[in-house]
């Protein structure tokens, strides 16, 4: 019997002590256990990057300060929570609550104001219908260095609160570079300024004249305002739908007397713009003529609005150019544009489909831009899209009738692009699905890069994981532009644009802090940095990319997880 | 052990036996009615009777229990048992600082099913029935344990606000990798006695195997599901349920009234060997014999008589009362040659009917040499005693039909070969 019992208690006293001599402290048990806290509630569709106008500076406006206005301001965080959206190195991303749709019965409008010392203020309205992402580069021009096509006029007169200015006073912008038209104002004697309240001004008034022509795409680009309105009241004073607008020119006059601006006069002044004869008038469909009109539209600086004011009448002068005359009885900045009268509204949008042989998750995306099939004049800003088949992609607002291409960009930024695909023309016809044919398109990089990123915050009782969703910024060889490479979501993120053999820098912003990743082949490495560890692994077309440990702010932590 | 020879070396595949076993009479609606109705009527050859006993049980095992325990087969029991653990607990508040969060509470929701139907056997190994070693396996009825997080305060980020709701949860279940728990124990106090509540102590472990644990998570806390097999790994040496518990039962004797008799029959032999509790020798032929038959002077085979008291008994038989029709043969097998007990004997016992058939009546080893076995007064059998080492002896018995004698004391021997 004894022997009967000895193999069982023996068993089970194995079994018994087995169990209790591991480790099952606490420790022990969860030794490994990584706790992954996916802080992914926030959606950033639209990044506005605010550049210097002039490329020959690729640094961000310095001190720059960006008002958002709108109504949908109270709609909308920085991606680490904050109310005060906030520029870094020139980016502004906008983020909402990704339990706050957007769409086309619950639009996002903004309207970013920005301002730095040595820039002209520029207003940028945005109105999203859909969260596919928009990157919207708002070019500032500098006073001081110009960009082509952009030429200014700055000077004084002196004006009585009583009886106004004693002699006309007239400034003109120079004809610098490259540039061929002129503009200038002329200030009738016995005129009275006055500021926003209706106040006569008295004593020296500070006179800046901007005139932006359109022949350079430098000036395009500067456009303050951008050339699709979006806020704008039409000739009979109701709200229109947004605008495409086709410039003949556009002038930026501002008046200060000390610190107080200047809104209004008691008499007219007088306004003159030169207008390239190369200009094509869309509502003719051939160059500019005299005795052709174009319509006058007022931009408020500090709302974005548009607003109808006149039509004025193209001249020639006595040089023989033409030029638009109109008279303004208050401050503004103003644009001589056509625009196209029949749009598809956001109601009816024209919808583009992608053909191509991508059909899964690698599809790349393209940097894609509409252009005028014709004329070659751009369309709205570049988008980004998906290129797996089937993928859509929906624009609001589109004139109609108008025949259009898709242009692939090989860089989101204009100083650095070149196309790299173009589609057929298809006609913009409301509530269309057109079906752009990219089975011929070929990236410019076969590789797709798969990369992964955790950061850390490193605490007393456990190390936290964080996959951040964020955007990913890079420098292309040759490129001194920052672009927008990815998004990761929760920290995963593809790409078909970087190049194996090329060396780039990264750039994430995340929890108010900025991550950059210089100097980093695409090559099978490893990289350990003071705040990160970055490994790509390299095989064939795929890169594997991971970067872990990014060490996330303590103070963003503690917002986080308490501090 | 002994009586299941040819699978005790099988390790699992002895346990999956006793799996199939109970499984298939509890396929059954009563596993011992598919006895032949003479059998479960009347005693069977060797004198064994089918019997049930129905038990409740707590402990490590079961919050409660109930089962039910079948005699069918000699020498051991059946049992089928479903043993309840659920349990689950909602909103029990926990500091989240513990996991690196602060200032946040946890609310934590559980929910535990360990519930099993078990299917043992149970094997009296001692004299007096009252320690049992018991195998066989335990299915699991769903078994988990799930444990759920979830925040009560919103967490501001900055300016945004998020909510509870908004947070998620996040949670983990245990399971095991295995639906079938094998089980080895020991039980202290009988699990079977007709009429009568029974107490009993078990104890023993289940092999759970593996923990498979599953991470569930959702919101914020979404993406843990990794953490699933790193805790399974962790948990790794957890794989055995040790069981402690207490099981008290009623007996019931299957059959016949004359069963529940043997049953008692049986009780009132106690202590004694195995085999005397095997073989109380009735049959109903027995029990309906006329008293006079019983009390007929005894014919003794003188031949025979002789060679079985070649060793007179040097105790002489002590008078008792006799209790029983039957007389109580107590014997000892020697080695011819030195005069040891043998170290066992296995003896055949046949009961030889007026017509010269033979019916086997007992056929058991007994350890020692030692043995005591029941013989029908007046009747004759044939005793067949048995040993690897040693050549068969086959003697013949008349037993004795004096009603006061209530046993008999012999030695015998055996020649080695």
């Amino acid at each position: 019997m004894k022997r009967r019992l000895t193999i069982p208690l023996l068993l089970a006293a194995t079994m018994i002590f087995t169990t209790t001599c591991k480790d099952l402290s606490l420790d022990g048990i969860t030794d490994g256990v990584v706790l992954n806290l996916d802080f992914n509630v926030f959606r950033t569709p639209l990044i506005i990057n605010f550049l210097d106008a002039n490329p020959n500076n690729t640094n961000a406006p310095a001190n720059l300060s960006v008002r958002v206005t709108g109504p949908g301001a109270n709609r909308v965080y920085t991606t680490d929570g904050r109310r005060d959206l906030v520029v870094q190195d020139g980016f502004m991303e906008v983020s909402l609550d990704r339990a706050d749709s957007i769409n086309a019965d619950n639009p996002l409008e903004l309207t970013f104001i920005a301002e730095a010392p040595g820039y002209l203020k520029t207003v940028q309205t945005v109105v999203m219908y859909d969260t596919n992402f928009q990157f919207v580069p708002v070019n500032m021009v500098p006073l001081n260095n110009l960009p082509s096509g952009v030429s200014m006029s700055r000077g004084n007169f002196t004006a009585n609160s009583t009886t106004g200015t004693l002699i006309p006073s007239a400034f003109t912008t120079p004809l610098t570079g490259a540039k061929q038209e002129r503009a200038s104002i002329t200030v009738k004697s016995g005129t009275q300024v006055r500021d926003a309240s209706g106040n006569n001004l008295n004593g020296s008034v500070d006179v800046q004249l901007l005139h932006f022509d359109n022949r350079s795409e430098e000036s395009l680009q500067a456009f303050p305002g951008g050339l699709q309105a979006e806020n704008v009241i039409g000739p009979n004073g109701q709200a229109m739908d947004a605008l495409e607008f086709v410039t003949a020119g556009f002038i930026a006059l501002d008046m200060f007397v000390g610190n107080t601006e200047v809104k209004t006069f008691s008499r007219p002044v007088e306004v003159n713009v030169g207008v390239n004869p190369n200009t094509i008038n869309p509502e003719t469909g051939m160059s500019v003529q005299v005795g052709d009109k174009v319509p006058v539209w007022s931009l408020d600086d500090e709302t974005g609005q548009w607003t109808w004011e006149q039509e004025a009448t193209i001249t020639r002068n006595p040089l023989g150019q033409l030029e638009a005359k109109f008279d303004v009885d208050h401050l503004s900045w103003w644009n001589l544009d056509w625009f196209y009268g029949s749009r598809c509204t956001w109601r009816e949008p024209v919808t583009l489909q992608v053909q191509s042989n991508y059909e899964d998750y690698s599809a790349p995306y393209a940097i894609a831009r509409l252009v005028d099939a014709t004329t070659g004049a751009r369309f709205g800003s570049a988008r980004y899209l998906s290129l797996r088949n089937g993928s859509t992609i929906s624009l609001y607002n589109i004139p109609t009738g108008r025949n259009l291409r898709v242009q692939f960009l090989s860089s989101p930024s204009y100083y650095c692009q070149d196309v790299i695909f173009e589609s057929a023309t298809f006609t913009t016809t409301c509530q269309s699905v057109n079906m752009i044919d990219a089975t011929r398109y070929q990236p410019r990089s076969r590789l797709l890069v798969q990369a992964a990123v955790t950061g850390i915050c490193e605490r007393e009782e456990a190390d936290i994981q964080i996959r951040p969703s964020a955007w990913i910024y890079y420098r292309e060889a040759g490129c001194g532009y920052w672009n927008w490479l990815s998004y990761a979501y929760s920290g995963n993120f593809y790409s078909n644009r970087l190049e194996v053999g090329n060396t780039y820098d990264f750039r994430v912003y995340y929890g108010g802090q900025r991550y950059d990743f210089n100097n980093i082949p695409i090559q099978t490495t490893s990289i350990t940095a003071g705040n990160y560890m970055l490994n790509i692994n390299l095989d064939g077309d795929f890169a594997a990319m991971n970067i872990e440990n990014l060490r996330i702010p303590d103070r963003y932590c503690d917002d986080l997880l308490g501090g | 052990m002994s009586t299941f020879p040819a699978t005790a070396s099988g390790g699992f595949r002895y346990l999956s036996v006793m799996i199939v076993v109970p499984f298939l009479l509890l396929l059954s609606p009563l596993g011992a009615q598919e006895v032949p109705m003479e059998d479960a009527t009347t005693p069977n050859q060797s004198g064994f009777q089918p019997a049930m006993s129905i038990g409740l049980n707590t402990g490590t095992h079961a919050l409660y229990g109930a089962d039910v325990t079948l005699g069918i087969l000699k020498p051991v029991n059946f049992r089928i048992s479903y043993n309840s653990i659920r349990a689950s607990l909602s909103d029990f508040s926990v500091d989240a600082g513990t996991l690196g969060i602060d200032g946040q509470t946890l609310l934590i929701d559980t929910d535990v099913n360990l519930s099993t139907i078990g299917f043992l056997v149970d094997f009296p190994f001692t004299r007096s029935k009252k320690l049992r070693l018991m195998a066989g396996a335990m299915f699991e009825l769903d078994n988990h344990i799930t444990i759920a997080g979830r925040f009560t305060e919103s967490i501001f980020i900055n300016d945004f606000e998020l909510t509870p709701e908004r947070l998620g949860s996040i949670g983990s279940t245990y399971r095991t990798e295995s639906s079938i728990y094998p089980y080895l124990g020991l039980g202290f106090g009988r699990s079977l006695a007709a009429n009568k509540l029974t107490f009993a102590f078990e104890a023993g472990v289940y092999m759970r195997g593996k923990p498979a644990i599953t991470v569930q998570s959702d919101g914020v806390l979404a993406g843990n599901e990794a953490n699933g097999p790193v805790l399974s790994n962790n948990l790794e040496s957890l794989q055995f349920h040790p069981s402690i518990g207490f099981r008290l039962a009623y007996g019931f004797a299957l059959g016949s009234p004359n069963s529940k008799d043997a049953m008692e029959e049986e009780e009132l032999m106690e202590p004694r060997e195995e085999a005397t509790d095997e073989a109380p020798l009735i049959t109903e032929e027995m029990r309906e014999a006329p008293a006079e038959e019983a009390e007929k002077p005894s014919r003794r085979n003188r031949k025979q008589e002789e060679e079985i008291a070649e060793t007179p008994a040097e105790q002489p038989a002590t008078p008792a009362k006799p209790v029983t029709p039957y007389l109580s043969l107590k014997g000892q097998v020697v080695d011819s040659g030195n005069g040891n007990n043998l170290p066992y004997v296995i003896i055949d016992l046949y009961k030889v009917l007026p017509n010269g058939q033979k019916q086997k009546a007992l056929s058991q080893r007994y350890p020692g040499g030692s043995f005591n076995i029941s013989l029908e007064r007046g009747a004759t059998y044939e005793l067949r005693l048995q040993h690897y080492l040693y050549m068969d002896n086959v003697i013949t018995i008349q037993a004795d039909s004096d009603p006061s004698k209530a046993e008999e004391m012999r030695s015998f021997t055996m020649n080695q070969q």
